[in-house]
Protein backbone atom coordinates (compact mmCIF):
# COMPACT_ATOMS: atom_id res chain seq x y z
CA UNK A 1 0.00 0.00 0.00
CA UNK A 2 3.00 2.25 0.73
CA UNK A 3 6.01 1.93 -0.51
CA UNK A 4 9.13 4.38 0.27
CA UNK A 5 12.36 3.55 -2.57
CA UNK A 6 15.89 4.87 -1.53
CA UNK A 7 14.09 8.07 -0.08
CA UNK A 8 16.65 10.81 1.00
CA UNK A 9 15.02 14.45 2.17
CA UNK A 10 15.92 17.01 4.20
CA UNK A 11 15.95 20.73 5.37
CA UNK A 12 18.84 21.57 4.30
CA UNK A 13 21.82 19.94 2.08
CA UNK A 14 24.16 19.89 4.50
CA UNK A 15 22.03 17.58 7.00
CA UNK A 16 19.67 15.13 5.40
CA UNK A 17 16.68 13.91 7.84
CA UNK A 18 16.64 10.11 5.84
CA UNK A 19 18.89 9.21 3.11
CA UNK A 20 18.48 5.82 0.77
CA UNK A 21 15.63 5.30 3.58
CA UNK A 22 13.33 2.03 1.97
CA UNK A 23 9.74 0.83 3.53
CA UNK A 24 7.11 -0.98 2.76
CA UNK A 25 3.73 -1.04 4.40
CA UNK A 26 0.71 -3.07 3.89
CA UNK A 27 -2.88 -2.77 5.14
CA UNK A 28 -4.57 -4.06 7.91
CA UNK A 29 -1.81 -3.02 10.21
CA UNK A 30 -1.76 -0.32 12.91
CA UNK A 31 1.85 0.81 12.68
CA UNK A 32 3.52 3.13 15.76
CA UNK A 33 6.07 5.65 14.61
CA UNK A 34 8.54 6.07 17.12
CA UNK A 35 11.52 7.93 17.43
CA UNK A 36 13.15 10.98 19.45
CA UNK A 37 12.02 14.13 18.94
CA UNK A 38 13.40 15.66 15.74
CA UNK A 39 14.12 12.15 14.28
CA UNK A 40 11.68 12.41 11.39
CA UNK A 41 8.25 10.81 12.25
CA UNK A 42 6.71 14.10 10.97
CA UNK A 43 8.35 14.52 7.89
CA UNK A 44 8.51 10.71 7.49
CA UNK A 45 4.11 11.18 7.11
CA UNK A 46 4.38 14.22 5.27
CA UNK A 47 6.44 11.96 2.70
CA UNK A 48 4.32 9.88 2.28
CA UNK A 49 1.09 11.96 2.15
CA UNK A 50 2.71 14.05 -0.74
CA UNK A 51 3.03 17.08 1.33
CA UNK A 52 7.00 16.84 1.28
CA UNK A 53 8.75 15.59 -2.07
CA UNK A 54 11.61 13.37 -1.59
CA UNK A 55 14.70 14.74 -2.88
CA UNK A 56 15.75 11.74 -4.75
CA UNK A 57 13.88 8.15 -4.42
CA UNK A 58 10.49 7.56 -4.64
CA UNK A 59 7.36 7.42 -2.42
CA UNK A 60 4.01 5.70 -3.82
CA UNK A 61 0.50 5.37 -2.44
CA UNK A 62 -1.07 2.97 -3.92
CA UNK A 63 1.48 2.38 -6.74
CA UNK A 64 1.32 5.99 -7.45
CA UNK A 65 3.68 8.72 -6.53
CA UNK A 66 2.80 10.44 -3.44
CA UNK A 67 4.02 13.92 -4.92
CA UNK A 68 1.36 13.98 -7.77
CA UNK A 69 -1.66 14.41 -5.24
CA UNK A 70 -4.07 13.63 -7.29
CA UNK A 71 -7.83 13.25 -5.93
CA UNK A 72 -8.24 9.49 -6.19
CA UNK A 73 -5.30 8.96 -4.23
CA UNK A 74 -5.99 11.85 -1.48
CA UNK A 75 -10.17 10.66 -1.20
CA UNK A 76 -8.06 7.47 0.46
CA UNK A 77 -6.04 9.25 2.60
CA UNK A 78 -6.27 11.46 5.41
CA UNK A 79 -3.90 13.15 7.45
CA UNK A 80 -4.35 14.59 11.35
CA UNK A 81 -1.87 16.47 12.28
CA UNK A 82 -0.92 16.99 15.57
CA UNK A 83 -1.63 21.01 15.34
CA UNK A 84 -5.02 20.77 13.45
CA UNK A 85 -7.12 23.51 11.19
CA UNK A 86 -10.51 23.65 12.91
CA UNK A 87 -12.69 26.50 10.86
CA UNK A 88 -15.18 28.79 11.97
CA UNK A 89 -17.63 25.94 11.15
CA UNK A 90 -20.07 23.59 13.54
CA UNK A 91 -19.74 19.82 13.48
CA UNK A 92 -22.46 19.60 11.36
CA UNK A 93 -21.48 22.45 8.87
CA UNK A 94 -18.02 20.76 8.94
CA UNK A 95 -19.26 17.25 8.13
CA UNK A 96 -21.60 18.65 5.01
CA UNK A 97 -18.97 20.87 3.94
CA UNK A 98 -16.29 18.37 3.87
CA UNK A 99 -16.81 14.61 3.96
CA UNK A 100 -18.65 14.78 0.00
CA UNK A 101 -14.97 15.18 -0.73
CA UNK A 102 -15.14 11.21 0.69
CA UNK A 103 -16.92 8.89 -1.10
CA UNK A 104 -16.74 6.29 1.54
CA UNK A 105 -17.50 9.00 4.42
CA UNK A 106 -20.41 7.32 6.78
CA UNK A 107 -22.19 9.72 8.61
CA UNK A 108 -23.69 6.96 11.33
CA UNK A 109 -19.80 6.26 11.86
CA UNK A 110 -19.47 9.87 12.53
CA UNK A 111 -22.29 10.11 15.20
CA UNK A 112 -21.13 7.03 16.81
CA UNK A 113 -17.49 8.18 17.41
CA UNK A 114 -18.91 11.43 18.55
CA UNK A 115 -20.99 9.63 20.75
CA UNK A 116 -17.80 7.89 21.89
CA UNK A 117 -15.93 11.05 22.73
CA UNK A 118 -19.35 12.41 24.41
CA UNK A 119 -19.48 15.28 21.62
CA UNK A 120 -22.84 15.96 21.28
CA UNK A 121 -23.44 19.55 20.95
CA UNK A 122 -23.23 19.87 17.14
CA UNK A 123 -24.25 23.39 17.33
CA UNK A 124 -21.04 24.62 18.85
CA UNK A 125 -18.29 26.11 16.70
CA UNK A 126 -15.27 24.09 15.91
CA UNK A 127 -12.72 26.77 16.18
CA UNK A 128 -14.02 27.90 19.68
CA UNK A 129 -13.71 24.50 21.32
CA UNK A 130 -10.89 23.44 23.10
CA UNK A 131 -7.24 21.65 21.80
CA UNK A 132 -9.06 18.24 23.09
CA UNK A 133 -12.71 18.76 21.64
CA UNK A 134 -11.29 19.76 18.19
CA UNK A 135 -9.19 16.66 18.07
CA UNK A 136 -11.91 14.86 19.19
CA UNK A 137 -13.90 15.79 15.85
CA UNK A 138 -11.22 15.45 13.39
CA UNK A 139 -10.33 12.05 14.56
CA UNK A 140 -14.33 10.87 14.25
CA UNK A 141 -14.32 12.90 10.79
CA UNK A 142 -10.84 11.38 9.74
CA UNK A 143 -12.34 7.77 10.67
CA UNK A 144 -15.74 8.02 9.24
CA UNK A 145 -13.86 8.91 6.14
CA UNK A 146 -12.82 5.42 5.85
CA UNK A 147 -10.11 6.07 3.71
CA UNK A 148 -7.90 3.27 3.53
CA UNK A 149 -4.20 5.11 5.18
CA UNK A 150 -5.08 7.48 8.02
CA UNK A 151 -1.96 9.48 9.47
CA UNK A 152 -1.81 10.57 13.00
CA UNK A 153 0.85 12.43 14.70
CA UNK A 154 0.63 12.78 18.20
CA UNK A 155 -3.30 11.65 18.24
CA UNK A 156 -3.76 11.82 21.85
CA UNK A 157 -1.43 14.43 23.37
CA UNK A 158 -4.27 16.87 24.25
CA UNK A 159 -6.41 14.36 25.40
CA UNK A 160 -7.73 14.00 28.81
CA UNK A 161 -7.26 10.51 30.53
CA UNK A 162 -10.89 9.06 29.86
CA UNK A 163 -10.41 10.60 26.25
CA UNK A 164 -7.64 8.52 25.36
CA UNK A 165 -9.13 5.24 26.58
CA UNK A 166 -12.26 6.31 24.12
CA UNK A 167 -9.65 6.66 21.19
CA UNK A 168 -8.69 3.23 21.59
CA UNK A 169 -12.03 2.21 22.17
CA UNK A 170 -12.83 4.10 18.16
CA UNK A 171 -9.70 3.29 16.88
CA UNK A 172 -10.69 -0.10 17.86
CA UNK A 173 -13.90 -0.33 16.11
CA UNK A 174 -12.21 1.56 13.02
CA UNK A 175 -9.75 -0.54 12.16
CA UNK A 176 -10.09 -3.71 9.36
CA UNK A 177 -8.24 -5.73 7.54
CA UNK A 178 -7.87 -3.26 4.47
CA UNK A 179 -6.97 -0.15 6.27
CA UNK A 180 -3.34 0.95 7.37
CA UNK A 181 -2.83 3.23 10.19
CA UNK A 182 -0.07 5.00 11.09
CA UNK A 183 0.42 6.65 14.40
CA UNK A 184 3.31 8.69 15.35
CA UNK A 185 3.81 8.99 19.16
CA UNK A 186 5.84 10.03 22.13
CA UNK A 187 3.34 8.40 24.20
CA UNK A 188 3.48 4.59 24.22
CA UNK A 189 2.02 3.36 26.86
CA UNK A 190 -1.29 5.07 25.44
CA UNK A 191 -0.92 3.15 22.35
CA UNK A 192 0.40 0.30 23.35
CA UNK A 193 -2.80 -1.64 23.31
CA UNK A 194 -3.41 -0.52 19.94
CA UNK A 195 -0.53 -1.12 17.60
CA UNK A 196 0.67 -4.21 16.17
CA UNK A 197 3.42 -3.18 14.39
CA UNK A 198 6.54 -0.65 14.92
CA UNK A 199 8.40 1.44 12.40
CA UNK A 200 11.56 2.92 14.85
CA UNK A 201 13.31 5.43 13.35
CA UNK A 202 16.85 7.27 14.40
CA UNK A 203 19.56 8.64 13.21
CA UNK A 204 17.53 9.19 9.61
CA UNK A 205 17.46 5.80 9.03
CA UNK A 206 14.50 2.95 10.27
CA UNK A 207 15.51 0.59 12.73
CA UNK A 208 12.55 -1.37 12.71
CA UNK A 209 9.75 -1.85 10.75
CA UNK A 210 7.92 -5.52 11.89
CA UNK A 211 4.78 -6.76 13.44
CA UNK A 212 4.94 -7.12 17.15
CA UNK A 213 5.33 -10.49 16.82
CA UNK A 214 8.18 -10.35 15.03
CA UNK A 215 9.84 -8.40 17.38
CA UNK A 216 9.34 -10.89 20.10
CA UNK A 217 10.07 -13.56 18.30
CA UNK A 218 13.69 -12.02 18.09
CA UNK A 219 14.08 -10.22 21.17
CA UNK A 220 12.92 -11.21 24.93
CA UNK A 221 11.57 -8.97 27.19
CA UNK A 222 11.69 -9.93 30.83
CA UNK A 223 11.81 -8.87 34.62
CA UNK A 224 15.10 -10.30 36.31
CA UNK A 225 16.20 -10.05 39.25
CA UNK A 226 19.66 -9.56 38.53
CA UNK A 227 21.44 -10.04 35.19
CA UNK A 228 24.42 -11.76 36.35
CA UNK A 229 25.00 -14.65 33.84
CA UNK A 230 22.38 -13.21 31.53
CA UNK A 231 23.87 -13.82 27.51
CA UNK A 232 22.76 -11.87 25.19
CA UNK A 233 21.27 -9.23 26.94
CA UNK A 234 20.65 -5.63 24.64
CA UNK A 235 19.11 -3.26 27.54
CA UNK A 236 18.68 -3.58 31.32
CA UNK A 237 16.23 -1.10 33.24
CA UNK A 238 17.02 -1.02 37.35
CA UNK A 239 13.52 -0.97 38.61
CA UNK A 240 11.49 -1.08 41.81
CA UNK A 241 9.57 -3.60 40.25
CA UNK A 242 12.94 -5.81 39.22
CA UNK A 243 15.26 -5.24 36.56
CA UNK A 244 13.55 -5.08 33.36
CA UNK A 245 15.29 -6.19 29.90
CA UNK A 246 15.70 -7.32 26.45
CA UNK A 247 17.94 -9.66 25.01
CA UNK A 248 17.81 -11.85 21.93
CA UNK A 249 15.22 -14.27 21.93
CA UNK A 250 17.44 -17.65 21.38
CA UNK A 251 15.26 -19.88 22.26
CA UNK A 252 12.21 -18.25 20.75
CA UNK A 253 10.50 -18.04 24.27
CA UNK A 254 6.87 -15.83 24.76
CA UNK A 255 6.77 -12.46 26.08
CA UNK A 256 5.19 -9.75 25.84
CA UNK A 257 5.99 -6.36 23.72
CA UNK A 258 6.99 -3.40 25.82
CA UNK A 259 7.56 -1.06 23.62
CA UNK A 260 9.17 1.87 25.46
CA UNK A 261 12.25 -0.72 26.41
CA UNK A 262 12.02 -2.12 22.94
CA UNK A 263 12.36 1.98 22.32
CA UNK A 264 15.48 2.06 24.48
CA UNK A 265 17.28 -1.23 23.60
CA UNK A 266 16.98 -0.16 19.92
CA UNK A 267 18.67 3.36 20.37
CA UNK A 268 21.60 1.50 22.67
CA UNK A 269 22.21 -0.97 20.78
CA UNK A 270 21.35 0.37 17.09
CA UNK A 271 23.90 -2.26 15.97
CA UNK A 272 22.75 -5.77 16.90
CA UNK A 273 19.18 -4.17 16.48
CA UNK A 274 20.16 -3.59 12.82
CA UNK A 275 21.68 -7.00 12.51
CA UNK A 276 18.26 -8.90 14.45
CA UNK A 277 16.08 -7.17 11.81
CA UNK A 278 15.83 -6.57 8.37
CA UNK A 279 18.37 -3.79 7.63
CA UNK A 280 16.47 -1.10 5.79
CA UNK B 1 -6.95 7.11 -15.44
CA UNK B 2 -6.76 10.15 -13.49
CA UNK B 3 -9.35 13.11 -13.72
CA UNK B 4 -7.37 16.26 -13.74
CA UNK B 5 -11.09 18.26 -13.93
CA UNK B 6 -14.30 17.07 -12.66
CA UNK B 7 -17.16 19.30 -12.43
CA UNK B 8 -18.62 17.90 -9.00
CA UNK B 9 -15.05 18.25 -7.08
CA UNK B 10 -14.91 21.49 -8.22
CA UNK B 11 -18.36 22.48 -7.17
CA UNK B 12 -17.62 21.52 -3.54
CA UNK B 13 -14.24 23.38 -3.53
CA UNK B 14 -16.47 26.01 -4.26
CA UNK B 15 -18.81 25.40 -1.53
CA UNK B 16 -16.10 24.55 1.45
CA UNK B 17 -14.34 27.80 0.34
CA UNK B 18 -17.94 29.97 1.14
CA UNK B 19 -18.64 27.73 3.63
CA UNK B 20 -15.62 28.84 5.33
CA UNK B 21 -15.53 32.66 4.46
CA UNK B 22 -19.58 33.42 4.16
CA UNK B 23 -19.14 35.25 7.60
CA UNK B 24 -15.88 36.82 6.90
CA UNK B 25 -17.33 37.76 3.37
CA UNK B 26 -21.13 39.29 4.62
CA UNK B 27 -18.67 41.74 7.30
CA UNK B 28 -16.62 42.43 4.21
CA UNK B 29 -19.65 43.38 2.11
CA UNK B 30 -21.02 45.29 5.00
CA UNK B 31 -17.79 47.73 5.38
CA UNK B 32 -18.11 48.48 1.71
CA UNK B 33 -21.85 48.77 1.38
CA UNK B 34 -21.20 51.18 4.71
CA UNK B 35 -18.81 53.69 3.19
CA UNK B 36 -20.34 53.65 -0.21
CA UNK B 37 -23.83 54.35 1.58
CA UNK B 38 -21.62 57.30 3.13
CA UNK B 39 -20.48 57.99 -0.07
CA UNK B 40 -24.10 57.94 -1.75
CA UNK B 41 -25.47 60.09 1.09
CA UNK B 42 -22.71 62.98 0.73
CA UNK B 43 -22.46 62.96 -2.94
CA UNK B 44 -24.46 65.05 -5.47
CA UNK B 45 -25.62 62.27 -7.77
CA UNK B 46 -24.31 58.53 -10.02
CA UNK B 47 -21.91 60.20 -11.59
CA UNK B 48 -19.11 60.17 -8.80
CA UNK B 49 -19.94 56.04 -8.29
CA UNK B 50 -17.51 55.07 -11.29
CA UNK B 51 -15.08 57.14 -9.41
CA UNK B 52 -16.02 55.27 -5.97
CA UNK B 53 -15.38 52.20 -8.08
CA UNK B 54 -11.48 52.54 -6.70
CA UNK B 55 -12.35 51.35 -3.33
CA UNK B 56 -13.47 48.20 -4.62
CA UNK B 57 -10.83 47.70 -7.17
CA UNK B 58 -8.52 48.14 -3.96
CA UNK B 59 -10.20 45.74 -2.05
CA UNK B 60 -10.41 43.46 -4.65
CA UNK B 61 -6.68 43.69 -5.41
CA UNK B 62 -6.07 43.29 -1.32
CA UNK B 63 -8.07 40.28 -1.33
CA UNK B 64 -6.30 38.67 -4.33
CA UNK B 65 -2.88 39.41 -2.85
CA UNK B 66 -3.55 37.86 0.36
CA UNK B 67 -5.67 34.34 -1.47
CA UNK B 68 -3.32 31.84 -0.21
CA UNK B 69 -2.02 33.04 2.60
CA UNK B 70 -4.28 30.13 4.79
CA UNK B 71 -0.92 28.39 2.84
CA UNK B 72 1.13 30.46 5.80
CA UNK B 73 -0.66 28.50 8.63
CA UNK B 74 0.80 24.79 8.45
CA UNK B 75 -2.63 22.91 9.55
CA UNK B 76 -4.63 24.87 7.18
CA UNK B 77 -1.81 24.20 4.41
CA UNK B 78 -2.18 20.89 4.91
CA UNK B 79 -5.67 20.60 5.16
CA UNK B 80 -6.11 22.69 1.87
CA UNK B 81 -3.46 20.63 0.09
CA UNK B 82 -4.42 17.03 1.29
CA UNK B 83 -8.42 18.18 -0.29
CA UNK B 84 -9.29 15.26 -2.14
CA UNK B 85 -8.94 18.00 -5.44
CA UNK B 86 -6.24 18.09 -8.24
CA UNK B 87 -4.07 21.62 -8.41
CA UNK B 88 -5.65 22.05 -11.67
CA UNK B 89 -9.10 22.47 -9.97
CA UNK B 90 -7.74 24.19 -6.93
CA UNK B 91 -6.81 27.01 -8.73
CA UNK B 92 -9.59 27.45 -11.49
CA UNK B 93 -12.18 27.30 -8.71
CA UNK B 94 -9.72 29.80 -6.98
CA UNK B 95 -9.58 32.31 -9.69
CA UNK B 96 -12.96 31.55 -10.03
CA UNK B 97 -13.75 32.97 -6.89
CA UNK B 98 -11.58 35.60 -7.23
CA UNK B 99 -12.54 37.26 -10.76
CA UNK B 100 -16.32 36.43 -10.43
CA UNK B 101 -17.60 35.66 -6.77
CA UNK B 102 -15.88 38.86 -5.33
CA UNK B 103 -16.22 40.83 -8.22
CA UNK B 104 -19.86 40.62 -7.69
CA UNK B 105 -19.65 41.01 -3.98
CA UNK B 106 -18.12 44.10 -4.11
CA UNK B 107 -20.12 45.38 -7.22
CA UNK B 108 -23.25 44.34 -5.50
CA UNK B 109 -22.27 45.43 -2.06
CA UNK B 110 -21.23 48.69 -3.05
CA UNK B 111 -23.79 49.71 -5.69
CA UNK B 112 -26.74 49.06 -2.93
CA UNK B 113 -24.42 50.65 -0.41
CA UNK B 114 -24.75 54.06 -2.89
CA UNK B 115 -28.07 53.74 -3.49
CA UNK B 116 -28.76 53.34 -0.10
CA UNK B 117 -27.08 56.49 0.72
CA UNK B 118 -28.77 58.49 -2.41
CA UNK B 119 -31.94 57.50 -1.16
CA UNK B 120 -31.08 58.46 2.30
CA UNK B 121 -29.91 62.00 0.93
CA UNK B 122 -33.49 62.50 -1.37
CA UNK B 123 -35.27 61.32 2.13
CA UNK B 124 -33.13 63.98 3.84
CA UNK B 125 -33.70 66.70 1.51
CA UNK B 126 -37.45 66.55 1.69
CA UNK B 127 -37.39 67.71 4.86
CA UNK B 128 -36.98 71.54 4.91
CA UNK B 129 -34.52 71.76 8.21
CA UNK B 130 -32.57 69.19 7.48
CA UNK B 131 -32.05 70.44 3.74
CA UNK B 132 -30.59 74.05 4.93
CA UNK B 133 -28.45 72.13 7.40
CA UNK B 134 -26.69 70.10 4.50
CA UNK B 135 -27.25 72.25 1.95
CA UNK B 136 -28.60 70.17 -0.14
CA UNK B 137 -30.64 71.71 -3.14
CA UNK B 138 -33.62 69.45 -2.70
CA UNK B 139 -33.84 69.26 -6.77
CA UNK B 140 -31.42 66.17 -6.69
CA UNK B 141 -33.57 63.25 -8.37
CA UNK B 142 -32.18 59.47 -8.64
CA UNK B 143 -30.42 59.67 -12.23
CA UNK B 144 -28.97 55.74 -12.93
CA UNK B 145 -28.63 56.59 -16.45
CA UNK B 146 -25.30 58.78 -15.04
CA UNK B 147 -23.15 55.37 -14.10
CA UNK B 148 -20.90 55.06 -16.96
CA UNK B 149 -19.28 51.95 -18.34
CA UNK B 150 -16.95 53.49 -20.53
CA UNK B 151 -14.09 51.82 -20.90
CA UNK B 152 -15.17 48.73 -19.01
CA UNK B 153 -13.90 46.13 -20.64
CA UNK B 154 -10.78 47.30 -21.04
CA UNK B 155 -10.28 47.80 -17.34
CA UNK B 156 -11.73 44.56 -16.46
CA UNK B 157 -8.74 43.07 -18.39
CA UNK B 158 -6.88 45.26 -16.50
CA UNK B 159 -7.79 44.97 -13.39
CA UNK B 160 -7.85 40.54 -13.68
CA UNK B 161 -4.29 41.09 -15.26
CA UNK B 162 -2.94 42.56 -11.91
CA UNK B 163 -5.15 40.36 -10.06
CA UNK B 164 -3.61 37.22 -11.42
CA UNK B 165 -0.07 38.53 -10.73
CA UNK B 166 -1.55 39.46 -7.41
CA UNK B 167 -2.67 35.70 -6.80
CA UNK B 168 0.47 34.03 -8.14
CA UNK B 169 2.28 36.92 -5.70
CA UNK B 170 0.15 35.55 -2.76
CA UNK B 171 1.28 31.91 -3.15
CA UNK B 172 4.54 32.08 -4.31
CA UNK B 173 5.75 35.13 -1.40
CA UNK B 174 2.97 33.92 1.16
CA UNK B 175 4.38 36.06 4.34
CA UNK B 176 3.93 39.80 3.08
CA UNK B 177 2.97 39.29 -0.10
CA UNK B 178 1.40 42.17 -1.49
CA UNK B 179 4.07 44.28 -0.86
CA UNK B 180 6.79 41.46 -2.23
CA UNK B 181 4.97 41.42 -5.08
CA UNK B 182 4.19 45.05 -5.83
CA UNK B 183 7.94 45.82 -5.42
CA UNK B 184 8.99 42.85 -7.81
CA UNK B 185 6.32 44.54 -10.30
CA UNK B 186 8.20 47.72 -9.91
CA UNK B 187 11.07 46.25 -10.25
CA UNK B 188 10.25 43.82 -13.17
CA UNK B 189 8.17 47.04 -15.19
CA UNK B 190 10.92 49.55 -15.00
CA UNK B 191 13.29 46.77 -16.51
CA UNK B 192 10.98 46.66 -18.98
CA UNK B 193 10.40 50.53 -19.57
CA UNK B 194 14.25 51.13 -19.63
CA UNK B 195 13.95 48.19 -22.46
CA UNK B 196 11.56 49.75 -24.21
CA UNK B 197 13.12 52.98 -24.38
CA UNK B 198 16.58 51.24 -25.56
CA UNK B 199 14.54 49.25 -28.02
CA UNK B 200 12.57 52.04 -29.57
CA UNK B 201 15.43 54.87 -29.46
CA UNK B 202 17.60 52.16 -31.02
CA UNK B 203 15.07 51.21 -33.57
CA UNK B 204 14.90 54.98 -34.88
CA UNK B 205 11.20 55.28 -33.55
CA UNK B 206 10.01 58.34 -31.80
CA UNK B 207 9.72 57.66 -28.13
CA UNK B 208 7.50 60.07 -26.02
CA UNK B 209 5.88 59.44 -22.34
CA UNK B 210 2.61 61.28 -22.21
CA UNK B 211 0.90 61.04 -18.93
CA UNK B 212 0.49 57.88 -18.01
CA UNK B 213 1.24 56.10 -21.25
CA UNK B 214 4.05 55.47 -23.37
CA UNK B 215 3.01 56.07 -26.71
CA UNK B 216 4.12 54.46 -29.73
CA UNK B 217 2.66 56.74 -32.33
CA UNK B 218 4.92 56.24 -35.32
CA UNK B 219 3.78 52.18 -35.24
CA UNK B 220 1.60 50.73 -36.77
CA UNK B 221 -2.11 49.99 -35.22
CA UNK B 222 -2.24 46.51 -34.84
CA UNK B 223 0.77 46.59 -32.35
CA UNK B 224 -1.30 48.86 -30.28
CA UNK B 225 -4.44 46.69 -30.39
CA UNK B 226 -1.84 44.16 -29.38
CA UNK B 227 -0.62 46.02 -26.53
CA UNK B 228 -3.67 46.66 -25.29
CA UNK B 229 -5.49 43.36 -25.39
CA UNK B 230 -2.86 40.61 -26.17
CA UNK B 231 -0.53 41.35 -23.56
CA UNK B 232 -2.44 41.29 -20.78
CA UNK B 233 -4.36 38.15 -21.59
CA UNK B 234 -1.02 36.70 -22.55
CA UNK B 235 0.22 37.93 -19.30
CA UNK B 236 -3.00 36.74 -16.77
CA UNK B 237 -2.42 33.30 -18.93
CA UNK B 238 0.46 33.09 -17.64
CA UNK B 239 0.60 34.12 -14.47
CA UNK B 240 -2.58 31.51 -13.99
CA UNK B 241 -0.35 28.60 -15.37
CA UNK B 242 2.47 29.59 -12.62
CA UNK B 243 0.11 29.69 -9.95
CA UNK B 244 -1.20 26.03 -11.06
CA UNK B 245 2.53 24.84 -11.11
CA UNK B 246 3.50 26.76 -8.24
CA UNK B 247 -0.24 25.21 -6.10
CA UNK B 248 1.40 21.70 -7.47
CA UNK B 249 5.00 21.66 -6.32
CA UNK B 250 3.60 23.60 -2.61
CA UNK B 251 5.09 21.43 0.37
CA UNK B 252 3.44 21.98 3.66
Amino acid sequence: MIQLKDVTFGYTKIAPVFKDLNLELAGGHIYGLLGKNGVGKTTLMKIIAGLRFAHSGTAEIFGEPSYKRSPEMLQDLYFVGEEMYAPALTIRQYVDTFAPFYPNFSREQMDAYLEQFELTNCTQRISAMSHGQKKKVIISFALATNVKVLLMDEPTNGLDIPSKSMFRKVMAMAADETRLFIISTHQVRDLHSLIDSIILLDGGEILIAEPNEVITDKLLFKVVDSTEGMENLLYAEDTLRGIYTVSENVNHEECKLDIELLFNAAISNKKKIKELFRNY
Amino acid sequence: MEKQFSIDRMLLLARSIFAQNKSKDLRLALVIAGIMAFFGLVSSSFKEYDVLGFINVIVLLVLAGTTFKMLTSQPRAMAYLTLPASAAEKTVVTIAYLNIYYFLLLSVSSFVGYYFGQLLQNLIAVIPFVRDIFGFDGDHVFNLSAVSFNGFGDNLLALTTVISALLFGSLYFRKHAILKTLLTACVFGFAIFFLDVIVISSAGYAFRLNGYDVNLPDLPGWIGTLVEYTVPSVITLFFWFMTYIRLRETEA
